[in-house]
């Protein structure tokens, strides 16, 4: 009797005494997440109702910012959807193809293999802002070492980043020498295949390609599914690489004008910042990326998670 | 039987032979092609550093060679500014306080995450987790806001002060990885003798940890060197740029005698050595946690 009614005093007491060591060893980082996440994220789903410029309060409470990114601003919004969307559904299947065959050729146990895994990782660890300035010196329709490549093969000169045609290709070639990472992630499940049913398959006489498609791709759907989900994510807020190399601006037509980069001119690029208007593109591209990564989840019937599961 | 036995020895040789040519012809094609590539990977790098030794006229002479005439040091002579040693020095401030901070706060966490029970653990962790997915451009503008607001604009705070907060969550995931690995026996046993949580985690965990700790060491170390949003939306003044901002804002613009591509190349040659010179020496456990981080969970 006396157990069910005890008084609320102790309650509390016992449950801290249980559990108050956990909280302090995790506290860190729960207040990390209060202040620097939780408290932001809440902030910015306010501001996205308001007009807000930080020099006058927040005023007019409604949906304006919303409203106005679907009429008012729908040429220019709609012009970033679409970058970000052609960004999104190029760039990630390149990764996934380019890395996983890379993988494929380096997962061999030949003289001089590390090597060539470093060398192919190398351009990752270098910095942003040295492979921008790289790549801009480099595709420079002057002075670049890109056309002059061009001219001595006796091709004609490329537009490269000065063109809304090319624009895109270009930033997506760039893009390849960062596949290292990738692979090294591939190699690292590939390793995890079990080679008796290779042996097994090649007993059986399966060719090359009959393994390839019948064992290790199988085998990785773990992987792809994780990359997809995580490259998807990745793809639709990218913006850094195309704003270094271009130095801020948007690209010739606005081609490489991606959502990422329409929000930060909404907030940090202009005299007056539109900080709710910002918000909003920012919320918006957070529900995009939710709704995508949840319907990702929910379509999953493809992935393998080896004999237990199924 | 004898001459049945030899001849069949003979046509085993003579296939294992073939064998042995078609596997080398396979080895042979595969390592041309292994060579190809690793040509386009260095292919930056070595851009970036036969361009860092041109001369001015060299880099603006039609058409523009892959390979210096000679090695000519002017351009590193012009990187080497006193502007740069003090973007430098702000950038070396950055780093001082994260390479402490985050790695302690990181494992601190960890092992509450890991070794202690306490009710809502999992919750918790599976909250933290989920703000991975988070845009940063959601948190970005109240950030700047708060940043704004708190007078920290234009000053270092906003680039040390979140780092003693947990570290993030990735690091704190990547110790918690590595920490399940470890045997909870000595962790009873110790209990047992009657050491509490926190003795546990100073004498028995903080040692083993070294391992992982290193890892989250150099991926701090190169976040921090390479971070060019935060600090550009942060840093609205030139006396507390960082090494990447500072960089990006010195060769903005249109080429002039300051803004050639020897000198760029040059100052961007100079800001890749510390990555480089870590990832040779750290490249196992590097490239160990770029796996470790991410499906083992």
């Amino acid at each position: 009797m006396n157990r069910v009614k005890e008084k609320p005093s102790v309650v509390i007491r016992n449950w801290l005494k249980k559990n108050w060591v956990g909280y302090i060893f995790v506290c860190p980082a729960v207040l990390g997440f209060l202040i620097f996440t939780l408290w932001p994220m809440l902030a910015s789903f306010v501001y996205s109702f308001f007009d807000y410029d930080m020099i006058l309060p927040m005023q007019n409470f409604g949906l304006q910012n919303y409203i106005r990114a679907f009429t008012i601003d729908w040429d220019k919004f709609s012009k970033s959807l679409s970058v970000t969307f052609l960004y999104t559904v190029t760039a990630v299947p390149l990764d996934l193809v380019v890395s996983f065959a890379l993988a494929l050729l380096l997962n061999k146990s030949v003289k001089g293999i590390k090597v060539f895994r470093v060398l192919y990782y190398l351009p990752c660890i270098m910095p942003s802002i040295a492979s921008g300035l790289l790549w801009r010196n480099f595709f420079d329709i002057e002075y670049g070492l890109a056309n002059s490549m061009l001219a001595a093969l006796g091709l004609p000169a490329g537009t490269f980043f000065t063109s809304s045609k090319t624009a895109m290709v270009t930033l997506l070639f760039t893009s390849l020498f960062g596949m290292g990472g990738s692979m090294i992630l591939w190699i690292a499940q590939l390793k995890s295949i079990p080679t008796e049913l290779y042996e097994a398959a090649s007993i059986d006489g399966a060719s090359v390609f009959r393994r390839l498609f019948q064992i290790t791709i199988p085998l990785v759907t773990p992987m792809i599914f994780y990359k997809l989900v995580l490259g998807i994510i990745g793809a639709l807020q990218a913006y850094s690489g195309a704003f270094i190399i271009l130095q801020g601006g948007p690209g010739p037509d606005e081609s490489l004008m991606f959502w990422g980069l329409r929000i930060y001119y909404s907030a940090f690029g202009q005299d007056i910042p539109n900080m709710g208007y910002a918000s909003a593109l920012a919320w918006m591209l957070f529900l995009v990326i939710g709704l995508l990564t949840v319907v990702i989840f929910k379509t999953n019937k493809w992935t393998f998670y080896g004999e237990d599961a199924q | 039987m004898i001459r049945q036995i030899s001849e069949s020895s003979d046509k085993a040789a003579t296939g294992n032979h073939r064998m042995k040519t078609r596997k080398r012809i396979a080895l042979s094609v595969t390592y041309f092609f292994m060579c190809l590539f690793a040509l386009f990977f260095i292919f930056p790098f070595l851009y970036m550093v036969l361009t860092s030794f041109m001369t001015e006229k060299e880099v603006t002479t039609l058409p523009v060679r892959l390979f210096p005439t000679s090695f000519y040091l002017g351009a590193y002579k012009a990187s080497l500014s006193p502007q740069l040693f003090r973007y430098l020095l702000n950038t070396i401030i950055v780093l001082a306080v994260n390479l402490v901070a985050v790695p302690l706060t990181s494992v601190f966490c960890a092992y509450g995450f890991t070794k202690v029970q306490f009710q809502g653990r999992n919750l918790i962790f599976a909250v933290l987790l989920s703000t991975m997915m988070l845009p940063a451009a959601v948190t970005q503008i109240p950030l700047y806001i708060m940043y704004v607001g708190l007078g920290w604009l234009n000053t270092l705070l906003p680039l040390t002060v979140p780092a003693v907060f947990g570290g993030g969550i990735v690091n704190i995931f990547l110790c918690k990885q590595y920490m399940r690995g470890l045997p909870n026996a000595m962790n009873e046993a110790a209990r047992i003798d009657g050491a509490n949580h926190f003795q546990i985690f100073i004498n028995l965990i903080v040692p083993l940890c070294m391992p992982v700790v290193v890892l989250i060491l150099v991926n701090t170390f190169l976040s921090c060197w390479n971070d060019f949003m935060g600090p550009l939306i942060f840093l609205r003044s030139e006396k507390v740029w960082t090494l990447a901002v500072g960089i990006y804002m010195q060769f903005k613009g249109d080429y002039n005698v300051n803004n050639y591509p020897n000198i760029q190349m040059a100052t961007s040659t100079l800001l890749s050595i510390p990555g480089i010179i870590l990832f040779f020496i750290f490249q196992n456990q590097l490239m160990e946690g770029v796996v470790m981080g991410s499906v083992k969970g």
